[in-house]
């Protein structure tokens, strides 16, 4: 039991410590490319050569890391209820009875009602988007790409 | 009749076991059908067909190389950002359709980024358990779809007009991953690294915060920051199919919100994925599925025969959908790279004249592809209008909005006061194909006085840029 709690916790740190050193890294790009373009405007503050060289000194953590993971995933226990809602008790959620009834398999007739508007109502919708044009605004926008949307500027 | 044994189906309710792994298969299924345009991946290029019009129901990127349809939160905010233009009716209906047929049985079953998520969170490492504190949390996510998805587009759209998805642009991982990461991983868009900078480096550690919360704790990004789980939660109570009680068996023991791993206070709310976890572990079997009208999964009467027809015809959809979307094609480039000629062209300008490559021998040329609806192409623009007032006799520009227009960019420019000439690319992408033009705007290209290329990337430009490559054209 301990020696798998042993495990978790330097399962923990690495992953902790991979994440902090590949933002490290990316910020420590970010600031000598910055430095860079401040000199020359037209210089990358991203090259692939400064990203390996600032990134391969992470890969045998990271190499670590999928070592004892993959051991972890053989032959360490099946973390069952380790999500668990610990302070919840049964008392607690006994009160909430108002709230179990209000989201019934058998729904009411206000429910089926509503539901039914809002089907209507999606396809008018739908129907109004494609006669407006605004069916043709997303798929221009889904096939010319703004390059900042998708994070890169 | 005689009903087959089916260990993954107790009295015709789906067990815990059956239940996960077909939640598994289907959410790997959806992962595979969303991004069927495997050979973006290798080409380096994203999917420009035709069924990119149909959202998807899960967070899935549209500028994933292997994407074949819109994102939903994208299109919402691009929508929301072009309010001022055009009521985005169709992506609102779709919203509206798929959160009342299935709330948040989307995120538990056909949503890429929760797959991942599940995926991430089987790392074998110590574990944060749901709490008050986590439930409190999960209202983050409300704050951002009002915030980030649905004010800030709303703000730039109608007061700036300007385009600013700010949910896409600051936060979202899956655009950083697919899109970002998907795109920059393949040797053939090298270029890309050109564009990156604050903006990217921000994302990527945003990405990487998201991704060791989800290896700590379950469905972080799902349970509080997602904002397109937050939407769908608001029709759980409505939804048509999904996990919901029967009232008349319950005993109020609260053993399903006990194993929950959601936030949930109660089966089938807003904070429910309806992974079906639940339904097993009720002692009274008071949860099950339902397909609306009170109808259980169990009580269909499916037969393992028909669930295996049913998955029969779903893997020939998606046979036929990765043999469709990955049919070779001839994509050679007519473009120019650095230090070669482009090929001569002519465009009619939205002035009335017609900009001549040939005619441009002498001077700096400057060739700026762009469109309306892209925040970055609008913001460099006034750059590229004050370099064409400094040297107006010394340069020839022409600023070239793609042929697909949303809204007439004669107007546009009109009312901005620009001189630049502007044009409108034919219907064949004729200036497009001949500068090498990709499907990411804005892509500036910049020939010298001997007609050379010197300058041709994807990205935005600064002020200083352009007056450093005017320098450099002129060496």
């Amino acid at each position: 039991m301990r020696g798998s709690k042993l495990y978790l916790i330097i399962q923990t740190a690495l992953c902790v410590l991979l994440t902090v050193q590949l933002a490290a890294g990316a910020v420590s790009l970010y600031r000598e490319g910055a430095a860079r373009r401040a000199e020359h405007p037209l210089e990358w503050i991203y090259t692939s050569e400064k990203a390996a060289e600032k990134f391969t000194p992470i890969a045998p953590i990271f190499f670590v890391f999928l070592c004892l993971t993959a051991m972890g995933m053989f032959f360490t226990p099946t973390q069952r209820g380790a999500a668990r809602d610990r302070n919840q008790s049964a008392g607690a959620v006994k009160n909430n009875r108002a709230l179990l009834a209000s989201h019934p398999l058998q729904p009411g007739k206000t429910v089926r009602r509503v539901r039914t508007a809002l089907i209507m109502a999606a396809i008018v919708l739908i129907v109004a988007g494609v006669l407006n044009g605004s069916a043709r605004d997303v798929f221009y926008k889904a096939v010319k790409i703004c390059t900042e949307c998708i994070g890169l500027g | 009749m005689v009903r087959e044994k089916d260990s993954s189906h107790s009295n015709g309710v789906p067990t815990v076991t059956g239940c996960t792994t077909a939640r598994r298969l289907m959410q790997l299924y959806s992962a595979l059908l969303y991004n069927a345009h495997l050979k973006g991946f290798i080409e380096g290029n994203i999917y420009e067909g035709g069924t990119k019009f149909a959202c998807v129901p899960g967070l899935n990127c549209y500028s994933c190389p292997g994407a074949i349809g819109a994102c939903p939160l994208g299109s919402l905010q691009n929508a929301l950002g072009s309010a001022g233009h055009r009521a985005g009716w169709y992506v609102i209906g779709i919203l509206m359709l798929y959160g009342v047929l299935l709330g948040r049985t989307v995120c538990g079953w056909l949503c890429p980024v929760g797959f991942v998520q599940e995926l991430l969170y089987k790392i074998p490492t110590l574990k944060i358990a749901k709490s008050r504190f986590t439930r409190l949390f999960s209202y983050v996510k409300y704050l951002i779809l009002t915030v980030f998805t649905i004010l800030i587009p709303l703000w730039y759209g109608l007061w700036h007009d300007i385009p600013m998805p700010g949910f896409c642009k600051f936060i979202c991982p899956a655009g950083t991953l697919e899109g970002a990461v998907g795109l920059l991983s393949n040797p053939v868009n090298a270029g890309m690294f050109s564009m990156l900078g604050a903006l990217f480096t921000g994302k990527f550690i945003i990405m990487l915060a998201i991704g060791l919360a989800c290896v700590l704790c379950y469905r972080s990004f799902c349970r509080f920051l997602c904002p397109l789980g937050a939407l769908y939660g608001l029709f759980n109570h409505f939804n048509v199919i999904g996990v919901k009680v029967d009232s008349n068996l319950c005993n109020h023991c609260g053993k399903c919100v006990q194993s929950c791993h959601m936030d949930v206070r109660c089966v089938g709310d807003s904070e429910c994925i309806s992974c079906g976890e639940c339904v097993e572990v009720c002692p009274q079997k008071a949860v099950a599925f339902s397909l609306g009208r009170g109808v259980r999964v169990g009580d269909t009467g499916m037969k393992a025969s028909t669930r295996r027809w049913g998955w029969g015809v779903a893997l020939v959809v998606l046979f036929v959908a990765l043999l469709g979307y990955n049919i070779p094609g001839n994509n050679e480039s007519t473009g120019y790279e650095t230090g070669q000629h482009l090929r001569d062209f002519k465009i009619q300008c939205l002035n009335g004249k017609e900009f001549h490559l040939a005619d441009t021998r002498g001077k700096v040329v400057f060739i700026n592809l762009w469109a309306t609806y892209c925040t970055p192409c609008v913001q460099e623009l006034p750059y590229f209008d004050a370099l064409y007032r400094a040297h107006e006799g010394d340069i020839a520009m022409v600023a070239v909005h793609s042929s697909l227009t949303t809204d007439s960019p004669a107007e546009y420019v009109a009312k901005k006061g620009w001189i630049i000439p502007f044009a409108v690319d034919t219907e064949e992408d004729l200036v497009w194909a001949v500068v090498n033009g990709s499907s990411t705007i804005p892509q500036t290209i910049v020939l010298n006085r001997k007609g050379e290329v010197i300058y041709n990337q994807a990205g935005s430009v600064t002020a200083e840029m352009l007056a450093a490559l005017y320098e450099r054209a002129n060496q």
